[in-house]
């Protein structure tokens, strides 16, 4: 558990889900924007919009995240339409923790433990990345300029990225 | 060293691992091949000076493999492309 | 007489006064100096003894290329050894001792050494004191030797990491540095500019040097106001570039708050930057080196640009009578600088026959005495110079004539300068030698810019034009190289080279005349070049002593390779984050805080906080496990066992992907069953074990031990990838997102049964070794009976978050059947009772699956897995390889994992016959049980054996491996 506060610029989100989708189809991007209502998501560009959000993670390969109700709806929405094709639909809501990152500290936190060049020309808002942060895995995306960022991790390394987060935290 | 994901661009060498050398080809049936012919798919290896060939894994990244030509003296990737593509000429460049 | 302060110095604040104290005694300095120019202000000359010889020594230098005044800083659990006291920045209260002397360094007992030095020169170790034993005299000679000591608390600083990117990254300080960084800031191009020292402006910094006609302070002043004012240009001062390495990636270690008092430190003390720069330009000067003559290592005897830098930017004299010798320009600029000072310059004697006549007019109108074609001989003194004996030089440059006695309590030499080149080189760059100066000037690389000093350009309007990026060829005054000054063609012993490692130029004519002619051999024989100062000073003049010695140009002798960090680090700079617990990512179970309230005592599994027992109140732990296996083969226990992977892999040409993949036939599985599966690396060795379950027709849930959950997924994906991409096959690992509760013992079902579920547990309905899917007392679960206890057992997988509420329901459903939670140990302990393998404890690198057991298995199938053709080696087929069987051993200890077992009875076997590889006290038969690996352990049932189990003989015997209901009878309940 964990709140913002005056020293902390991140928290955990409590209610959100997460799906993941692989799918073999040659055509599976434009068919799932449509399944998901959403722009065709575009290598490193995160597709939004006030329920949904889309990242693509690797040819074929897409993380969704929104509500866990939204999630839920878009996952059987997404396995409806690949019913017939060479799909894996699966809930991961369980298995994801999601951190929210904000403020001028935001991204001094974040490029303590990754190597993505963060600066606004290359990372605006919308891009997302599956990159290394630490020792783990996470995907990242910029949300705004405030600036704002999604982490996304596997929910068992959440501890660690709390320790992580915490070692010499700005005081204030 | 900074290297050129076929999918996700330039990344650190921290979010790789290097899978040894590339275009190892299988026996197509193992059991119709001699000790040799096995103990060379194993564990013979090229290991050229200079140019050589290469497969690496975007493991914290897209999870995809893919091939590279690159130097052992100066590190530097020739020709980054597909783990399916063919294998382009190393040139004079050893 | 020795040094003091004076007016002047543009580092310093003089209305901060700070007190500190020095090998016993107490001093004050100013706000801005080092530990170095404080100490030189209050006329200490004495500074240490030498590493090898305990010989006196004084500062040489003014930054980092300091090789003698090292010193050891603060106590306790903050102490840093071997730091340069010229690069120690002055702050209230620090404490600071001289290393290598004891009992202080003006009276030290070691330097006796130095009446031995003839038998203890370059490599003596590898000649004398050998009879009759070297190891006799090497715990004395390693008592003698090292600098400092190293601190015996574990460092109690935090160390931070920061990644960064810029177009491009000047690294130095000083007017090449500042004048790339306004050129490149100018464009609006992101830019950082680094400097390992406090101060800016480098060593123009206070001097009477012209910039673009204003004085260089006013110069530097300018452009550091500019710089601030641009918002894409970001300084750091105190943050030193340390290791250049491919792509424009630069190591750079800042030190946050080594320049505070200690009680006024917070956060991290140094942060390591990865700066990714478009473009790397290297302004980081050069360094003077010093001339070779007899006892040049005296107190007082110094570098003439340090002495420049002790007075312009500290506001130090570093002596009152001083005699300047040099072979090129500078030393004359730093002698008139000290003269207008108010020091006393006795002589300037130049090498050269004749010196441009600017300088000597310069001389003449200030009433010095010059010596041109001439260098010091011999410097006289004991614990500070008090004399030089000065003589000419002949065509050859040999000593020659009569000698000229000049007393003078200072010696400042210049011996010519050499190029800053290591971040250059360390990136792979280039060098040459430049014939002019004598030293390596980098060749042009793409991506690297060297500028000023670092490129060789010691012209400051020729520096400005190269900054602002236009090419310029620099052209400097030749210097008359005069590596080691002797009377005859030997070097002296006594003429010092490499300062902090105590070598001579006699040692390096040793080294040549051994045939240790390469320069890397130079420097492993003697020494030169390795100490903490790496050679800064010393390396360019050993390549020309050795140059001269076998008569071979100094490029083609070449430089020792340049390796990172350019100057120490703390380690734990580069450990960062990653210390306690921060070391490796620690995971924790679902139900962690369930455990921890029912009394788990928890430890570290692979990464995994796991229960090795739950011990009650006045039980120990050995005593929780017995009843912990009694319990769940007599009654019912639960266990978590999240950490087991689960990979989905579906799609039409799964069951063939995992038929290539696994010993055992998969396509064979219907859907709902389990199967125990091996798999193997493609050398026959057995990789991991674990259930396969196949949900439907072309769906499957691979399982996988927990240590080898991501290497698998990992696996799956590159024979996908690599070698079979036509399979129609996707893989996807979800093991943390179901959480697993393992209930055993032969009343589980009575536990099951009494929730409400969708699943029918009846023994009928629900066999051994398959696998339902429903709603248990309202979760989702997936459940699969399979056991690793030799129990009737389920696992019961459901969604991670939701696994609270079922460890209430069935706790609550065991509470009458005594239901008791279990953890590692009593897990281990009931496998082992029944023979099963665990993959890592039996098995190591060589281990096939015929070594145990699953001969047959193996046989069976025809079509070809992973591995298959490596178990068809001759090494393979072999007899007398080791195999798995158990070991009852006499008595009631349990013999430790790792005891050698040997035959009985078999005269002509020395040696091991294979060891146990898992142990334990088996409360179930009453006694110690042991699984092994054994040669041609099957044929051997029933023998008698002996075991050495730390370090006493055990008596045993080879039994099968199951020592409880081998039938399996208790699973089919």
């Amino acid at each position: 558990m964990s709140e913002p506060g005056p020293q902390r610029c991140w928290h955990t989100e409590e209610d959100f889900g997460i799906g993941k989708v692989r799918i073999a189809a040659s055509d599976a991007d434009v068919r799932l924007s449509l399944a998901l209502g959403l722009e065709s998501p575009a290598g490193g560009r995160m597709m939004r919009d006030d329920r949904l959000a889309c990242i693509p993670l690797g040819p074929q390969e897409w993380t969704i995240i929104g509500s866990a109700d939204a999630v839920q709806a878009a996952l059987t929405r997404v396995a409806e339409a690949f019913r017939e094709d060479l799909a894996l639909v699966l809930d991961m809501s369980h298995g994801a923790a999601l951190l929210r990152l904000s403020g001028p500290q935001a991204i001094g936190r974040i490029a303590a433990y990754c190597d993505l060049d963060l600066h606004p020309a290359s990372f605006p808002t919308n891009h997302a990345a599956r990159t290394r942060f630490g020792d783990v895995g996470v995907t990242l995306a910029r949300l705004d300029d405030c600036p704002s960022f999604w982490l996304i991790v596997d929910q068992s390394y959440a501890e660690y990225l709390t320790l992580l987060l915490d070692h010499d935290a700005p005081a204030t | 060293m900074l290297i050129d994901c076929p999918w996700c661009g330039p990344r650190s060498e921290r979010e790789f691992r290097c899978g040894g050398e590339g275009h190892i080809v299988r026996p197509e049936t193992p059991d119709a091949v001699d000790d040799t012919v096995w103990a060379d798919y194993l564990f013979y290896r090229d290991n050229p000076k200079g140019l050589g060939y290469e497969r690496w894994l975007h493991r914290f990244g897209c999870g995809r493999w893919f091939n590279v030509v690159r130097s052992t003296t100066d590190h530097r990737l020739a020709a980054v492309y597909g783990m399916s593509d063919p294998r382009p000429e190393l040139g004079g460049d050893r | 007489m020795s040094g003091g302060r004076v007016a002047g110095g543009v580092a310093i604040d003089r209305s901060r006064t700070i007190r500190f104290r020095w090998a016993g005694r107490d001093y004050t300095g100013f706000a801005g100096d080092t530990l170095a120019s404080a100490l030189l202000a209050n006329g200490v000359s004495l500074f240490g003894r030498s590493f090898k010889y305990h010989r006196p020594r004084g500062l040489l230098a003014a930054g980092l290329d300091e090789p003698n005044a090292i010193v050891q800083l603060e106590r306790g659990a903050a102490t840093i050894p071997n730091l340069k006291a010229s690069y120690v920045e002055l702050y209230d209260e620090l404490y600071a001792q001289p290393v290598n002397a004891w009992p202080s360094v003006n009276f030290d007992l070691m330097a006796v050494n130095a009446l031995f030095k003839r038998f203890i020169p370059a490599a003596f170790y590898y000649k004398t004191f050998m009879w009759p034993n070297w190891l006799l005299f090497e715990p004395l000679i390693r008592k003698a030797a090292g600098l400092g000591q190293s601190p015996k608390n574990a460092d109690p600083d935090i160390y931070a990491q920061l990644s960064a990117h810029c177009d491009a990254l000047v690294i130095g300080g000083g007017i090449a540095g500042l004048a790339a960084a306004l050129a490149a800031g100018r464009t609006g191009r992101r830019v950082m500019l680094v400097t390992g020292g406090a101060h800016w402006g480098g060593r123009f910094a206070g001097s009477e040097e012209l910039v673009e006609s204003k004085p260089a302070q006013a110069w530097i002043a300018s452009a550091l106001r500019e710089l601030a004012d641009l918002p894409n240009v970001a300084l750091h001062n105190r943050t030193l570039a340390t290791g250049h390495y491919d792509d424009g990636l630069v190591a750079l270690c800042e030190r946050v708050t080594d320049h505070m008092p200690l009680a006024d430190r917070t956060g991290a003390r140094q942060r390591l930057w990865r700066v990714r720069a478009g473009e790397v330009i290297l302004a980081t000067g050069a360094f003077e080196r010093p001339l070779a003559f007899a006892n040049n290592d005296l107190p007082g005897i110094m570098l003439a640009g340090a002495a420049a830098v002790y007075l312009h930017r500290y506001g130090v004299l570093v002596g009152r009578q001083l005699v300047i010798a040099t072979n090129n320009d500078s030393g004359w600029h730093a002698a008139v600088s000290l003269a207008k000072a108010g020091a006393r310059i006795v002589a300037i004697v130049d090498a050269r026959t004749a010196p441009p006549p600017t300088l000597l007019a310069t001389a003449d109108a200030m009433g010095i005495a010059v010596r041109c074609g001439a260098a010091p001989e011999r410097a006289v003194g004991g614990k500070r110079v008090r004399a030089v004996k000065v003589a000419a030089l002949d065509a050859q440059g040999r000593l020659s004539g009569k000698s000229e006695h000049f007393a003078c309590d200072t010696l400042l030499m210049s011996g010519g300068w050499n190029p800053a080149v290591h971040l250059h080189s360390q990136a792979g760059g280039g060098l040459r030698l430049d014939s002019a100066l004598q030293s390596f000037l980098p060749n042009p690389r793409d991506g690297i810019l060297s500028l000023g000093g670092a490129a060789g350009d010691f012209s400051i309007d020729s520096t400005l034009v190269a900054a602002r990026g236009r090419v310029t060829d620099p052209v400097n005054a030749p210097v008359r190289p005069i590596w080691s000054l002797s009377r005859t063609a030997e070097p002296d012993p006594l003429a010092w080279v490499d300062f902090q490692n105590d070598v001579t130029a006699g040692d390096i004519a040793i080294a040549a005349r051994e045939n240790f002619r390469s320069v890397e051999h130079l420097k492993r024989y003697t020494t030169l070049g390795m100490a903490t100062d790496q050679g800064k000073i010393s390396n360019v003049s050993g390549i020309g002593v050795l140059s001269q010695l076998l008569s071979r140009p100094m490029e083609a002798i070449g430089t020792t390779r340049f390796r990172p960090p350019y100057d120490p680090t703390a380690i734990g700079v580069f450990a960062g984050h990653r210390v306690g617990d921060g070391l490796v990512p620690r995971r924790r179970l679902a139900l962690d805080h369930r455990h921890v309230a029912a009394g788990a005592r928890i430890e570290e599994y692979g990464g995994w906080m796991r229960p090795v027992a739950y011990p009650r109140a006045g039980e120990t732990e050995a005593q929780a496990i017995a009843r912990e296996v009694r319990a769940v083969r007599t009654g019912v226990g639960l266990v978590e066992s999240s950490p087991l992977g689960k990979i989905e892999v579906k799609g039409p040409d799964a069951a063939a992907f995992l038929d290539r993949i696994y010993v055992n036939t998969i396509s064979t599985l219907k859907p709902g069953r389990c199967r125990y599966a091996l798999m193997l690396n493609e050398n026959g060795t057995i990789f991991d074990d674990g259930i396969v379950t196949r949900l439907a027709e072309d769906h499957f849930l691979v399982g996988t031990t927990s240590g080898h959950v991501a290497a698998i997924a990992e696996i799956l994906e590159e024979w996908l990838q690599c070698e079979w991409p036509g399979l129609r096959v996707l893989t996807q690992d979800v093991t943390t997102c179901w959480a697993v509760l393992n209930l055993a013992g032969p009343k589980a079902r009575d536990v099951l049964d009494a929730l409400d579920s969708s699943i029918d547990f009846g023994a009928a309905a629900f066999p051994h070794m398959q696998h339902r899917e429903g709603e248990i007392a309202g979760i989702r679960a997936r459940v699969a009976r399979i056991s690793f206890s030799g129990e009737l057992s389920y696992e019961i997988a459901v969604p991670w978050r939701d696994v609270d509420p079922l460890w209430t329901a069935l706790t609550a459903a065991g509470e009458p059947h005594g239901l008791t939670p279990f953890g590692i140990e009593a897990l281990m302990t009931m496998r082992i009772e029944k023979g099963f393998l665990h993959v890592g404890s039996e098995t190591d690198g060589a281990t096939q699956p015929q070594d145990v057991g699953f001969a047959a298995l193996l046989a069976k199938k025809k079509s070809d897995f992973i591995g298959r053709r490596s178990t068809q080696r001759p090494d393979s087929l072999r007899d007398g390889r080791r195999q798995l069987v158990g070991i009852a051993v006499d008595g009631t200890q349990p013999a430790e994992v790792g005891a050698h077992i040997v035959g009985v009875g078999r005269k002509a076997a020395i040696g091991s016959d294979g060891w146990i590889t898992s142990s334990a006290w088996s409360p179930t038969i009453d006694a110690p049980v042991a699984l092994a690996m054994v040669n041609d352990g099957a044929a051997r049932i029933g023998e008698a054996v002996r075991i050495w189990d730390l370090g006493r003989w055990r008596e045993g015997r080879i039994v099968e491996r199951c020592r409880y209901d081998p039938e399996g009878a208790r699973l089919d309940v």
